[in-house]
């Protein structure tokens, strides 16, 4: 019989959701007529709330019971129309409505660059005037990349520029800092100075450093580590955090760049740090044993772990905080806080994909995945326990919706060994048949599975249907979304009813 | 001309790196193919059938002049599509009218 005591130490971590909801917006060519959104979870079972509009002819404005005041919902006004029919090939953040599929819309945080969506399908763009100042446009890149445990993304939003962490309430404002704390006094070697990726990990406490000469092209660099015994998700200061550290410790190196804003830090479980960036066209990744107390030393060549590592795919001309602020170099991870990605789109701003995905227990164990899309893109997401998926928006008219979604092993974290991937297929049949698994480490043996070489193995996705129609019976190309909250674990709205009887 | 590797599940470019190629190659989950120098990777597909490489505009364009012939193409999918939307629209809107037609006729008829 369970004691109160035991009740109460079991109770779930309150920011925990259940698996990852995305949401879908279809519509007729001019959205006058016919507009649907809908929220799915993860098996590609509707959870929204429905909703509904009231013409059947030209709305020279808005509708909808949303009555959300941008494109979306418009006719001829702002920023145009016609989210859901629009192509993203090469344009940019300012060509709107294209903009909206864009692998840059969307990370680990849980809204878009653009908009936010509630788990019933309330959805609201925010406005475009006067964005080029915005939060996401400005200083997204300063976002604290963050390690957390399952089922949890970051409700905490920390910004750190030059030798500065800003708290602020989190979403694409700028309404105001709720505290800033000026960590100077703590840095063992303060020679470069700018902050230009910063990340935290939960269970270890740890929050890793890269600060560089500018923010710009500086090759020099100083990593600084800094472990403490309370965590900085937990405490009411940043302060507390920087008055309780257990160890500080730094190392200095020369790091190729074209832009120090892409830099992306990703602090694994084990110490190991995985350091990835777009250079160019491509993005290069790199771990350094970040641990302290081991007497590492304090350069970069003592620290890192084997070379760094370009990204295996196929690369085309794509763009990066090169172009503008905006275009930051993403982090996400798998619900269950088990492997990582960093990522940018495979073609200019936006289609495709070119990505690291790292275990997050060990980032030494890393491999490339690909998505060579040029047109018809959607952006990437957390997708069921241990996986991502997105990337597709092609008319859905008489034919099934696909993503692409893979996922990985939760328990595969040894780096001398190949990454299981598996991925899904537009046959059921054919993922599910009448033949047995067997769980050799090679690919022969698994089906709709890989297995892909440490470091320099590419796994290309291929599309798998979830055998959703596009929200309109003809010509539709449908829009996936972040949703801004998945659901309370464990609680009535969540959508996952694994792992019974687990908190 | 260099060796390039594509995606046995839809012809799509995957790399032109050796070890990863290779290692797809060995797993059944791509084929290399000799590819022509200059022509960037976007505009390659392999043409499964054959095992031969399909460039996107042909080999005499170059990239700027594949793009424009891209958004022409896409052009002319989005008009397609347009009009088979507008038809599909254009039945409907035609069998309201008639399905009023007929109710008024019955509303008229002194039956209703």
């Amino acid at each position: 019989m369970a004691t109160i005591s035991t009740l109460v130490l079991s109770k779930t971590d309150s920011r925990k959701e259940g698996l990852p909801l995305y949401g879908f917006m279809g519509s007729s060519g001019d959205q006058n007529e016919h507009m649907s959104f809908r929220v799915f979870d993860s098996g590609h079972k509707v959870v929204g709330t429905p909703w509904g509009q009231g013409t059947h002819s030209t709305a020279s404005y808005r509708f909808g019971i949303c009555g959300d005041g941008m494109h979306a919902y418009s006719h001829g006004a702002d920023f145009g129309t016609d989210i859901n029919h629009s192509d993203l090939t090469t344009q940019g953040y300012d060509s709107w409505t294209p903009y909206n599929k864009s692998t840059y819309q969307t990370d680990q945080y849980p809204w878009g660059q653009y908009y936010t969506l509630s788990r019933t399908g309330y959805v609201t763009w925010q406005s475009y005037h006067q964005y080029t100042e915005s939060l996401e446009f400005q200083i997204g890149w300063t976002k604290l990349n963050m390690v957390l445990p399952e089922g949890i993304r970051p409700r905490r939003l920390f910004c750190n520029r030059r030798q500065t962490i800003r708290e602020m309430n989190p979403g694409n404002n700028a309404s105001g800092q709720i505290q800033y704390y000026n960590y100077t006094s703590h840095m063992p070697f303060v020679t470069n100075d700018y902050a230009v990726s910063t990340g935290y990990n939960e269970k270890t406490q740890t929050l890793v450093m890269l600060h560089s000469a500018n923010e710009t092209t500086s090759t020099a660099m100083t990593i600084t580590i800094f472990k403490s015994s309370v965590c900085l998700n937990k405490v009411k200061t940043i302060k507390e955090f920087f008055d309780n550290l257990t160890a500080t410790e730094y190392f200095t190196d020369t790091w190729t760049t074209d832009n120090n804003k892409d830099w992306v830090t990703v602090v694994g479980n084990n110490g190991y740090v995985g350091f990835g960036q777009k250079y160019g066209n491509t993005i290069n990744y790199g771990v350094f044993n970040c641990n302290t107390g081991q007497s590492l030393g304090i350069t970069g060549a003592a620290r890192q772990f084997s070379t760094w590592q370009a990204f295996q795919g196929s690369t085309t001309t794509s763009y990066s905080t090169n172009q503008n602020n905006l275009y930051y170099t993403k982090f996400n991870h798998t619900w269950d806080g088990t492997w990582g990605m960093i990522y940018t789109p495979y073609y200019y701003y936006g289609v495709g994909l070119n990505a690291f995905c790292m275990n997050l227990e060990n980032p030494r164990k890393f491999i490339s995945v690909s998505v060579t899309r040029t047109s018809r893109g959607n952006p990437y997401f957390a997708w069921g326990r241990t996986g991502f998926h997105g990337g597709w928006s092609e008319n859905t008219d008489s034919i099934s919706h696909r993503t692409y979604a893979w996922s990985f092993d939760p328990t595969d974290s040894d780096h001398t060994t190949t990454t299981k991937v598996l991925y899904g297929e537009t046959n059921a049949g054919t993922l599910v048949p009448a033949s047995n698994d067997t769980n050799l480490a090679a690919a022969s043996s698994i089906t709709s599975g890989s297995v892909v070489t440490n470091a320099t193995g590419v796994f290309s996705v291929p599309t798998s249907r979830t055998f959703l129609h596009g929200g309109y019976y003809s010509t539709n190309y449908p829009l996936m979304m972040q949703v801004n909250w998945w659901g309370n674990y464990g609680g009535g709205d969540h959508s996952y009813t694994g792992l019974y009887g687990s908190s | 001309m260099a060796i390039k590797y594509f995606n046995t599940h839809d012809g799509s470019i995957l790399t032109d790196k050796t070890d990863a190629g290779q290692e797809a190659v060995n797993q059944g989950r791509a084929i290399a193919i000799n590819c022509p120098d200059n022509i960037e990777d976007w505009r390659l597909k392999a043409n499964l059938t054959t095992s031969q490489v399909i460039v996107y505009g042909g080999v005499e364009k170059n990239e700027a002049q594949a793009q424009l012939q891209r958004t022409a193409d896409s052009a002319a999918v989005a008009l397609a599509n347009k009009e088979k939307s507008d038809l599909l629209l254009a039945i409907m809107e035609k069998a309201e009218e008639d399905r009023k037609a007929l109710q008024a006729t019955y509303n008229n008829s002194g039956d209703a």
